[in-house]
């Protein structure tokens, strides 16, 4: 990832829903543009935290699976 | 900033895209003043302590009813003051929710007033019979426009549910909408404004 991240958040010990809720609070932290990195575990997190960032209005820049789990990139929208 | 322990308490309204953390602390960090603990207003306490409104002025020295005020006056505790009952009840609801009781302002007619801090109107709510009412208004209209008493338990629960979910909208997004509905068997309808005062 290029782009500079103003912060990460790490939810692989969390289930749904609470994945989901650390990573809104953690794009309420930042400003409108910037970039957060979420790393996550297991299906159900890589199916549906893309997901619903991309339905509150927010992009989903990339993704990169490695050993301690799958990292992606959301930037934040309005 | 929200603690870990409100982060799991709150998370049911952090998901929704009208709260998220940013309203929830909203929330926490608002006032209202709530103005006659009938078998509406108890219920519309009840919600608003659960939703985590940080301070609850509770204004209400008349003795609890006989059979008690649903949910969170139970008639053992018939006789006692509802607001003194209430605030020591609400404090085991919700330890964000800081309830405290109130100055008693001049004698008015019955029904109850909800008023955050920074509003300029006042809710107005009110059960009677099978009807609730409910809305934002300078005065609460006279007892000819919106009778009082005798309210059926679901009217009182839905007018108090109303109510709470209307402060909370005007806690979150700053909107008012002057006008008092009344509600009846699933039908809404506006109130014409008092001619009496």
């Amino acid at each position: 990832m290029m782009q500079s991240v103003a912060r990460t958040v790490d939810i692989r010990s969390f289930r749904c829903p609470m994945t989901w809720v650390r990573v809104k609070l953690a794009l309420e932290a930042i400003a409108v543009g910037e970039v957060l990195e979420v790393l996550l575990r297991g299906e159900e997190p890589e199916r549906n935290i893309p997901r619903s960032a991309q339905d509150e209005g927010h992009e989903l820049l990339g993704r990169e699976e490695g050993p301690e789990g799958t990292r992606i990139w959301l930037r934040k929208g309005c | 900033m929200l603690s870990e322990a409100q982060i799991e308490r709150y998370a049911r309204h952090i998901l929704l895209r009208e709260v998220g953390g940013v309203g929830q602390e909203r929330l926490l960090a608002a006032e209202v003043r709530i103005d006659g603990l009938s078998s509406v207003g108890i219920w519309a306490a009840h919600y608003l302590a659960l939703a985590g409104v940080g301070r609850l002025v509770l204004v209400d020295p008349r003795p609890i009813p006989a059979g008690g005020l649903p949910p969170l006056l139970p008639a053992a505790l018939a006789g006692s003051a509802r607001d003194v009952s209430a605030v020591a009840a609400l404090g085991a609801h919700n330890p964000d929710a800081k309830a405290v009781v109130g100055e008693p302002e001049p004698k008015r007619d019955g029904g109850t007033i909800l008023k955050p801090a920074g509003a300029n109107l006042s809710l107005v709510a009110r059960a009677a019979g099978e009807a609730s009412f409910v809305g934002w208004a300078d005065a609460p209209p006279c007892a000819r426009c919106i009778p009082s008493g005798g309210a059926a338990p679901e009217a009182a629960a839905l007018a108090g549910s109303l109510a709470a979910s209307r402060v909370l909208a005007f806690l979150l997004f700053g909107e008012v909408e002057r006008g008092i509905a009344r509600i009846e068997s699933g039908r809404e309808e506006a109130l014409a404004p008092c001619p009496h005062r």
